[in-house]
């Protein structure tokens, strides 16, 4: 089967949004939607309006049209239903959804091209919240590995079981997955003590190891009475990151900071690769986007899931990185979300929500605000909270809200998310820390169906989000 | 008596594994390592070993709280004790002074003493509820909880200390027990005895249950010459962070002692070698044939001593630390002839 597709057609999107849902192999051939100067020659006899997508099945037949080409691929399948009512709410979907570039007679004007996102490459990483089993926790890295992940990233918070001894047990049962802590933090831990235990991590994964650290979450700083807010976090970060990179690269260090002090330190623990990633976790931002920008090799941003709150970052990781005279493109853009995947939209969205609250106070102001939600809206949250009311914290985070402040839903949601918000702010990869059962009831006490497992989660993403984005 | 190993993490970690897994089939009670920012992370190493041992216990021997957080050591424990089913306990202190020092600290005026009694206390309740509300002089916490949980229900928590005799009494006092490191003479030992005897009397505790022990330097190998050169090279390096008192316990004054750690401080390696005298090398480590290992723990054990905890110096160690050659057997060498022949004579 060959779908003759324009990478930025909407209507093209459709139809490889369905073909690997149904497991249908097909080949893609490449048409602009700008220079036409070729279409009767290589659509004619095929499509006589000239326009993609067409497909051309295996015995020759060719079939225009997007919705024609999804009913004709949907019809036996769950996508067009059996019951006559059903099949007709198909239908009625078909013609009134919104946002249909392409459909009518004329092809899609210029500008909604230009705001038609192109689909590129995009990394896919497993986040853990490792408070599972750690033997569940080993065997969902297995997986993510054997899946194609790019990583997985460990959440390094006292809250969880120990990030760095479950990928060292991950290490030694994994080919090629990347390991790595995100984010650590710079003020309760030492950075010669995290380089030690990186560069101990590179050898044992044989050079698969790398760091995205911060100076840690506001919230469990706060539990540990650290003062935080007094200022000179960004003057820390940059001293840190100079602290980790000389000791990974030199395996010594003598230095005079204002944070970190050194004279004479050594360590035998050595990295098998010559250069192992630094990156910076940020929130809120500007100055610590910037500083990734400038120094490190990458910026993780967590709890971002706008379009606004991404660019946003992604714009001045780009202006510390001209700055310094750097080529952004080189450094890893990662968004790192809380998320949950399930064929049943709301199930996931409930599972979500429980680790939406929890997050709350840890998120700065700016960045709640760049997902149009007012933080003092959100301040009943906060206060149940304080007051041990997890129940009602949970209760007042709304499904809206946890819509807009997770990635979650189902596969098809998830595509369009990525496609709508991640990408076009320049993200390229994505960090996903899927909620599952045993998380909701682990932090919370309740109970959700209908959604799967970590390893069910990965296999979802798998099969039905990183094909298209490829 | 318990026979315990202690390494050095500075190994390929692959081999570092298979030393543990020798251990483990040979019988031995734990392997500890040091936790210290110059070798490997003993964590993430102890962490890909678990699965390949079947009874040995596991821990930092020791870790410091001087450089690492309380709360921070428990979350790794408990990860640790649910990897090995419950084969975890610790043993810590404010930390190897020559470390901290190369961190711009000065443990003199770090209150030391108190700093480890409320460690202690921020340990046992985060590893007994899996939460913390403290106000202390130290550490402060504010509804800190974690889901890292050990499997055992008392996680041992043992204090390391030298020189004593207000640490040996803490530890006699508050926790499971004392490791106290480098010390040989029977004379050390009896210090470090009376004093845990005292601290534990104080708290109505009985001082036979806690876990006392020596942390030992040991070269143990058919050649007994060889073995005492080999312990020798080694000892030069562990003077340098003994406190004064322990070597006058050991009927060594510490002002002979002072052009060796000078030598060292200047990077004068082969000056401080040559410094430290056999007799020297021969009062501050294990070393020699079995029986003469034998022998020399005899004298340990008669002070109440109730756990060997043995670092074993091989060749690679030597090799690593001064370039020189040694012929003693290797690590797993060493630890089945201590195993075959030194701990059958103990009970």
């Amino acid at each position: 089967m060959i779908l003759w597709n324009s990478q930025v057609s909407g209507n093209c999107y459709k139809v490889r949004l369905l073909l690997p849902q149904l497991g249908i192999p097909y080949e893609r051939r490449e048409l602009s939607v700008v220079d036409r100067s070729n279409r009767a020659e290589l659509l004619g006899g095929k499509n006589p309006a000239l326009r993609v997508p067409t497909l051309e099945l295996d015995d020759g037949r060719c079939l225009g049209e997007s919705d024609a080409i999804l009913w004709y691929l949907g019809d036996g399948s769950r996508y067009v239903p059996e019951d006559a009512f059903e099949r007709a709410q198909v239908l009625q979907w078909l013609a009134t959804r919104p946002s249909r570039p392409g459909s009518g007679a004329s092809p899609p004007s210029p500008a909604t091209l230009r705001s038609t996102p192109e689909e590129g490459p995009m990394k896919f990483s497993y986040a853990l919240l490792p408070d599972h089993p750690v033997t569940e926790l080993v065997d969902s890295i297995v997986l993510a590995d054997e899946l194609g992940f790019y990583g997985a990233y460990g959440a390094d918070e006292t809250y969880h079981k120990d990030q760095w001894l479950v990928a060292a047990v991950a290490a030694t049962r994994t080919k090629n997955i990347r390991l790595s802590p995100c984010v650590t933090h710079v003020i309760l831990k030492e950075p010669t003590i995290l380089a030690h235990s990186i560069a101990t991590l590179d050898e044992l994964s044989n050079g698969r190891a790398e760091c995205v650290f911060s100076i840690g979450n506001i919230a469990m700083l706060d539990q540990y009475h650290v003062d935080w807010k007094s200022g000179g976090q960004i003057k820390r970060l940059r001293e840190a990151h100079h602290v980790m990179r000389t000791m990974l690269d030199e395996g010594k260090i003598d230095f005079e900071g204002d944070f970190y002090r050194y004279t004479g330190l050594f360590t035998s623990a050595r990295p098998v690769q010559e250069h192992v990633p630094l990156k910076i976790g940020a929130m809120r931002g500007p100055k610590s986007f910037e500083l990734a920008g400038e120094i490190a090799d990458g910026m993780h941003q967590a709890l971002a899931y706008s379009k606004e709150a991404m660019q946003f970052a992604s714009d001045h990781v780009k202006l510390g990185a001209e700055r310094a005279g750097r080529d952004a493109s080189q450094l890893d853009l990662g968004a790192w979300m809380v998320a949950s995947i399930s064929e049943d939209s709301e199930a996931a969205k409930q599972a979500a929500r429980v680790v939406v609250a929890f997050y709350i106070p840890a998120m700065p102001r700016e960045q709640i605000e760049r997902h149009g939600i007012d933080p003092d809206s959100l301040q009943p949250i906060m206060d149940a909270f304080n007051l041990g009311d997890v129940e009602k914290a949970i209760e007042l985070t709304t499904l809206e809200l946890t819509e807009k402040l997770s990635l979650s839903g189902s596969p098809e949601e998830w595509v369009e998310r990525i496609r709508t918000e991640v990408i076009p702010s320049g993200f390229d990869h994505l960090i996903c820390a899927p909620i599952d059962p045993y998380l909701v009831a682990a932090w919370s006490g309740l109970e959700v169906e209908n959604v799967p497992d970590q390893q069910g989660q990965l296999r979802l993403i798998h099969d039905h989000v990183m094909p298209h984005f490829p | 008596m318990k026979f315990s190993y202690v390494m050095l993490p500075d190994y390929p970690l692959q081999d570092s594994i298979e030393m543990i897994k020798t251990a483990d089939e040979l019988g031995f009670h734990a392997v500890y390592s040091v936790d210290e920012t110059w070798h490997k992370d003993m964590w993430v190493l102890f962490a890909a070993a678990a699965d390949k041992t079947k009874r040995i216990r596991f821990g930092p021997n020791l870790t410091p709280i001087g450089l690492r957080e309380p709360t921070l050591i428990c979350q790794a424990l408990a990860t640790l004790d649910e990897l090995t089913g419950g084969r975890t306990e610790c043993v810590f202190s404010i930390g190897n002074f020559g470390l901290l020092h190369q961190y711009g600290m000065d443990w003199s005026k770090m209150k030391p003493l108190s700093r480890v009694r409320e460690a202690h206390h921020v340990m046992r309740t985060f590893l007994d509820t899996g939460a913390i509300t403290y106000e202390g002089d130290f550490y402060r916490y504010s509804g800190l909880f974690t889901f890292a949980r050990p499997v055992q229900e008392h996680v041992p928590l043992i204090i390391g200390a030298m020189r004593g005799p207000k640490s040996f009494q803490v530890a006699g006092e508050i926790s499971d027990g004392c490791h106290h490191a480098l010390s040989y003479s029977k004379e050390a030992y009896q210090f470090l005895v009376d004093n845990l005897k005292i601290g534990a009397e104080r708290a109505g505790r009985d001082w036979t249950t806690l876990d006392i022990g020596a942390w030992c330097v040991i070269a143990c190998g058919p050649d007994s010459a060889e073995a005492k050169r080999t312990a020798r090279t080694m000892v030069a390096f562990y003077i340098s962070s003994m406190p004064h008192e322990q070597l006058e316990r050991h009927g060594i004054d510490p002002a002979d002692m002072a052009p060796i750690v000078e030598a060292l401080g200047k990077g004068e390696l082969d000056t401080a070698l040559e410094l430290t005298s056999p007799e020297v090398a021969e009062k501050l480590s294990i070393a020699g044939t079995p029986e003469e290992c034998v022998a020399k723990i005899r004298d340990i054990e008669s002070t109440g001593v109730n756990h060997m905890i043995l670092c074993v110096t091989d060749p690679a160690i030597v090799k690593t630390f001064t370039g020189r050659d040694v012929s003693v057997p290797d690590c797993r060498g060493q630890l089945r002839l201590i195993a075959e022949q030194v701990m059958p004579g103990f009970d």
